[in-house]
């Protein structure tokens, strides 16, 4: 078995190594090609729809495909969400800037970011500023940097989206399994609650009991709240299909507020105890303290941030693996049609065994942020009932 | 499960050792890194012919980071 994961793991970077080069290979002449067409198709257009058109088709037809671009676009947020072919759900965009004011309208306007709108524009995904008037080529509109730096964009993006989605499945669920115990007391639980029950004991016995010690019942409801709202997001994940396969976890942001609030609650529940232990650790020469001091003080601040990066990491990276498999299709495709066939059914296969990797993960890593999570709250209050070990 | 019998934990008994090793390890490097672009930033600062804080912050760095190895895995 283990060997079997080591070649399979070994096989899967090789491909992975494959698919970068591959993309590197190819770099250069799509972007230079590519304005090419745009000029071309931009001096005889008479329909700008259709010059959207020959121009997406010129982009992911033959000789044009870019993984790279595919897989980051999949991976990363976007205003609007993309369902199929030309298909685009609008969203609402919401901005804020300090010298315009306010500003809200639908992502539809800026025609999947060909056009500009209310003097602003989509630049390579990121919303940005542009004196242009409305309905210009956003391609040759020149974007506003002063005006930029004073925008705010809190717009409702896909990944919003999707968060509002896994709350509504939460509330559902979990509202749901409170009437079932209101309801029918603590007896054997059923329809969903025989679900989740035992993933809450899981969190309050082996996560937060096992970690924090008497005094745990405070921290339940972050911890069950962080675990569930991971776990489903790292599931919506997985699922290709709106309004799911948004990169929740995987987006820095996210799992950036997530690690901000373990962190706050791990000060403001620290005790004497934890804050003496960081500031001046007892029964050390002062000398060894003015090399220690900083260290666990950097300490403090690092503990989140890896948490915020391991989930944001182990996610995303996932992600990319699965869409360089989809990637390897197209990519062998353009060499020869049969060949895409021929690959096609590798990277099926692997896309089946990772997809299975990742179900694992996105477990693995709603536990991991839970448990760690725990192990802070648990050092911040040590101490505190004279269990110290 | 009645309330009274004590429930086995699910988790392998090393996890949470694991856990607070990887922990400490990742701490370690964060220690040497920050240590040393402290130095650096200084250097940068300074512009002097050898890097003397660069230098000065590494070996401080790994000096901290085995400081707080034997002080985190301490058993009082």
């Amino acid at each position: 078995m283990k060997a079997l994961i080591r070649a399979a793991f070994l096989a899967l970077s090789t491909v992975i190594a494959g698919a970068s080069a591959a993309q590197h290979g190819d770099h250069a002449t799509p972007d230079s090609a590519h304005a090419v067409v745009a000029t071309d198709a931009q001096l005889d257009a008479e329909d700008v729809a259709e010059v959207h058109a020959t121009h997406q088709e010129a982009a992911d037809g033959h000789a044009k495909f870019n993984p790279g671009e595919m897989i980051m676009g999949h991976v990363g947020d976007e205003h609007g969400w993309h369902l199929w072919g030309h298909t685009t759900l609008p969203l609402p965009i919401i901005v804020y800037n300090t010298q315009r004011g306010l500003s809200t309208f639908s992502s539809g306007r800026f025609d999947h970011g060909h056009k500009t709108y209310g003097g602003y524009m989509l630049h390579e995904g990121k919303l940005v500023a542009t004196t242009a008037l409305d309905g210009t080529d956003a391609h040759h509109a020149s974007v506003d940097e002063a005006l930029t730096k004073a925008t705010w964009d809190l717009s409702i993006t896909k990944n919003v989206l999707a968060m509002l989605v896994s709350v509504a499945i939460m509330l559902i669920v979990f509202l749901s399994v409170a009437k079932h115990y209101r309801v029918h007391g603590l007896g054997a639980p059923k329809g969903i609650a025989r679900f989740v029950e035992p993933i809450i004991l899981f969190v309050r016995d082996d996560v937060a009991k096992a970690n924090i010690g008497p005094g745990y019942a405070r921290f339940m409801p972050y911890l069950l709240t962080v675990f569930f709202f991971i776990l489903i997001n790292n599931l919506m994940g997985l699922i290709p299909i709106f309004p799911f396969g948004a990169n929740v976890s995987g987006s820095i942001s996210v799992t950036f507020a997530l690690a901000a609030i373990t962190f706050i609650i791990t000060l403001i529940n620290g005790n004497r105890h934890y804050w003496g232990h960081i500031l001046a650790m007892p029964g050390v020469p002062k000398p060894v303290l003015l090399i220690l001091t900083p260290v666990e003080i950097l300490g403090v601040f690092l503990r989140p941030a890896i948490l915020m990066i391991r989930l944001f990491a182990n996610i995303t990276a996932g992600h990319i693996i699965v869409l360089s498999f989809f990637a390897l299709i197209f990519i062998f495709g353009e060499i020869n049609a049969g060949l895409g066939w021929g690959v096609s059914i590798f990277s099926l296969l692997f896309t089946v065994f990772m997809s299975m990797m990742e179900l694992l993960v996105a477990f693995i890593q709603a536990f991991v942020f839970t448990f760690l999570s725990a192990m802070y709250f648990g050092s911040a209050i040590e101490g505190a009932h004279g269990d110290h070990h | 499960m009645s309330a009274n019998t004590p429930r086995r934990s699910l988790l392998p008994s090393g996890t949470k050792d694991y856990m607070r090793y990887s922990g400490i390890g990742l701490t370690m490097a964060g220690c040497v890194a920050a240590f040393t672009l402290l130095g650096r930033w200084l250097d940068g600062l300074v512009r002097w012919k050898v890097p003397v804080f660069t230098l000065v912050g590494a070996l401080v760095g790994v000096a901290g980071a085995i400081l707080y190895l034997f002080r985190a895995t301490r058993k009082p």
